[in-house]
């Protein structure tokens, strides 16, 4: 068929391109004018973006497989290195390409100098990040979330004339090499385990064993490693410090996929390999992913609400949303799966506008203090608009994409008999919305007092704070400086207003398309699907691969009323928590509030040892952990 | 002997780990990082170590007798001796810069971005 062997040339190609570019922009880069330098960065990520596109498309029913240089597997043994491409997966890549075309652009006039060293670290980010999605090897695995890290580390350092975005990246760099170190421990294990290095392969070794000690230890070492990427409670500590003081551009690929890659690793692994132990695991490990979850989306809420500083303000709403993913797919059925992907693609979309937002605020009004900023919106009425879109597409605003995979999301919580997470995935994300759209009320409509601000932040002497807007000042005074010069006042130029936009109608358009939620079904469905996996990729059974069954939706005109009028609380809800914020009556409210969630703030203390003396603990949590759910 | 690596192995990443979490000294963290990651190559040569196996050649040298060591698990060593190449790198760029921009190694004192 041409449109499968087309497919698979664009397998290969999906990494190629963004590499060969990222090659071009490093090498060449000095030869070009700026704009070809521009230019040929967008198209690259564009069209990367088309290819995953198309073979989220192509996939969709029956997994591709591609072996690098044909070195197929002989008799169910694999001995190449495989791509198995999945719906889930390719769209994964999608998302990111689509979050690195629209970095691009906004860089165009954001940085007054890119020079093409930065440009080729977002394609090289690019491609690692769709290696990690199409890959199905654990060691390959491994690689892309290396050089994912790498580069990331480098992106966040990159202002590095500044004590903020130095310390971000270094606390990111140690504990996210930690990460990967143990990562990589866990695959030496596994390999000790079962000689083999393929997804499917180690499963196939793997099914119905009963897990003894080294397993446990491997599963602790390998899901830790992800963890830690993902950000999840008590492995977070990086993320706020990394996200606040990155540059704008990288934060919305951030704050898009990097982490949702951990937590897709995490799953992935835990499908293709941890599930076919003997001994009916995964009841247990359900509770365990849905504890680090549920922890993760609340200590997120609680700790955006408390943030002034809207980068680390929407850092921790990245992570309160971390939290509700590992919700969706922590109940490890493929509906909360579904659920969980749809989110991360319209919450991704969102943040990623609110970030850039927040990028065109900066470069306007060189600060990115709520405090500082109260009142100072006038003329940014097109940035105030989106970033007020954007934090009620937080709240699952209707008809955007991440309604219908809240929708399912709590369908699928339903289903497993845990109604009651609908209760913590409404709280958490009412509060980090709302502490967006406090921001945004009290920047554009210059609502709130300044004592009420100090009350809401906490303790008026706490000098985090401070220290914290004096370091997110100091990069934009820089940059103002500069911009100073050429008038402030200038008008926002096109590149910065419309990704931001672009993004939110994405968001929105893929709501509107009929049949979202059930293609979204069936895509976790093929995902979830074991067997199935195993046999496309070692081609056990040859010939026919039984189409997947698509899963029923519940999509009952009732159900879906009510999943809107879920939607429309939570809005309601973040805008009363907004307004609660900005209230002068409900000071004391709020007093009380900082006063007993401070002992929270000081845990995040932005030193390195801390965030490591918590990494190597919850390594051991996770190691107990999985020997009660494991054996 | 394999007891022996294994012990090693831990040895090296706790005491590392611990080097991380105590350091008062960007560069002192960096060595401590690097020798816990010198814990994971000691880890995988050690899981394709095989007693009296010789080297991975099997071209251009006349027949060894006996089995070989995994070759696989030594080209995962070699791929994380790149990354940490990388990281040790990057990482002592950055502690030169914050040499620069803040006037101090000490990570304590370095505290621009706590909460």
């Amino acid at each position: 068929m041409d449109l499968a062997a087309t497919s698979s040339a664009v397998v290969p190609a999906s990494i190629a391109v963004p590499l060969a570019g990222a090659a071009l922009m490093a090498g060449f880069s000095r030869l070009l004018p700026r704009w070809a330098r521009d230019l040929i960065a967008i198209a690259v990520a564009l069209g990367t973006t088309a290819l995953t596109l198309h073979l989220t498309a192509a996939s969709a029913g029956h997994p591709m497989i591609y072996w690098f240089s044909g070195w197929r597997p002989s008799a169910g043994t694999a001995i190449g290195i495989d791509y198995a491409v999945g719906p889930l997966g390719a769209a994964m890549a999608s998302l990111a390409g689509v979050l690195a075309s629209a970095a691009l652009v906004y860089c165009w006039r954001y940085f007054d100098s890119a020079r093409g060293r930065h440009h080729a670290l977002v394609l090289i980010f690019l491609a690692s990040s769709v290696d990690f999605c199409l890959t199905g090897d654990l060691f390959n695995l491994f690689v892309a979330f290396e050089l994912a890290a790498v580069t990331a580390f480098a992106l966040t350092g990159y202002n590095a004339g500044y004590p903020a975005p130095l310390q971000g990246a270094i606390n990111f760099a140690v504990t996210n090499s930690l990460g990967g170190m143990t990562a990589l421990m866990g695959v030496g294990f596994l390999y000790a385990r079962t000689g083999s290095l393929n997804l499917a392969q180690i499963g196939q070794v793997l099914t119905g064993r009963h897990a003894d000690g080294l397993i446990v230890v491997a599963f602790a070492l390998l899901t830790g490693g992800f963890l830690v990427k993902a950000a999840v409670v008590p492995f977070h500590f990086w993320l706020p410090d990394a996200y606040g003081s990155a540059p704008i551009p990288v934060c919305v690929l951030f704050a898009g996929v990097m982490s949702e890659l951990g937590l897709f690793a995490v799953i992935r692994v835990w499908v293709t390999v941890f599930s076919g132990l003997a001994g009916g695991s995964g009841p247990r490990m359900r509770a365990v992913l849905l504890g680090f979850g549920i922890l993760t989306a609340i200590v997120g809420a609680v700790m955006a609400l408390a943030q002034l500083h809207l980068k680390r303000m929407l850092a921790f709403v990245t992570m309160s949303h971390l939290g509700i993913y590992l919700i969706g797919a922590g109940l490890l059925t493929p509906l909360g799966l579904a659920g969980a992907s749809l989110l991360v693609i319209g919450d991704g979309l969102a943040k990623s506008a609110l970030f850039l937002g927040v990028g065109v605020v900066q470069h306007q009004r060189g600060s990115v203090s709520e405090a500082k900023l109260r009142g100072r919106g006038q003329g940014l009425a097109v940035t105030g608009l989106t970033i007020a879109a954007g934090a009620l597409v937080l709240a699952d605003l209707p008809p955007f994409v991440s309604s219908v995979g809240h929708a399912l999301m709590v369908d699928a919580a339903d289903q497993a008999g845990l109604p009651w997470l609908e209760i913590v995935i409404a709280l958490s994300v009412i509060a980090s919305s709302g502490a967006v759209l406090r921001a945004a009320a009290r920047i554009w409509l210059g609502w709130g007092g300044t004592e009420g601000s100090d009350a809401c932040a906490g303790s008026v002497d706490d000098p985090g704070e401070d220290a914290g807007d004096l370091s997110g000042t100091a990069g934009a005074r820089g940059s103002r400086d500069k911009r100073e010069r050429s008038g402030q006042r200038r008008r926002v130029p096109l590149t910065m207003v419309l990704p931001p936009l672009a993004l939110l109608v994405t968001g929105l358009g893929l709501g509107l398309t009929s049949g979202t939620a059930e293609h979204a079904a069936a895509a976790a469905a093929a995902f979830s699907d074991r067997a199935a996996y195993a046999a496309a990729v070692l081609g056990t059974h040859s010939g026919s691969i039984p189409a997947v069954g698509t899963i029923a939706v519940p999509v009952s005109p009732a159900a879906s009323a009510g999943g809107v009028l879920a939607d429309l609380g939570q809005v309601l809800g973040a805008l009363c928590v907004a307004g609660i914020a900005l209230a002068r009556r409900a000071s004391p409210l709020r007093r009380a509030l900082a006063a007993g969630t401070g002992w929270l703030r000081r845990l995040h203390s932005g030193l390195v040892g801390d965030q490591v003396t918590w990494l190597v603990a919850g390594l051991a949590l996770l190691a107990a952990l999985g020997e009660w759910a494991l054996r | 002997m394999s007891a022996l690596a294994y012990g090693v192995v831990a040895w090296l990443f706790l005491i590392g780990s611990y080097g991380v979490v105590t350091s008062r000294n960007l560069i002192h963290l960096v060595v401590c990082l690097s020798v816990a990651q010198s814990a994971t190559d000691i880890l995988l040569l050690e899981i394709g170590y095989r007693g009296g196996g010789h080297a991975p050649v099997f071209v251009g040298l006349s027949a060894h007798q006996g089995p070989a060591v995994d070759a696989v698990m030594q080209a995962l060593a070699l791929t994380d001796v790149v990354v940490g190449a990388a990281v040790t790198g990057l990482l002592l760029a950055l502690a030169v810069q914050v040499h620069k921009r803040a006037g101090t190694l000490n990570p304590d004192e370095l505290r621009a971005t706590r909460d």
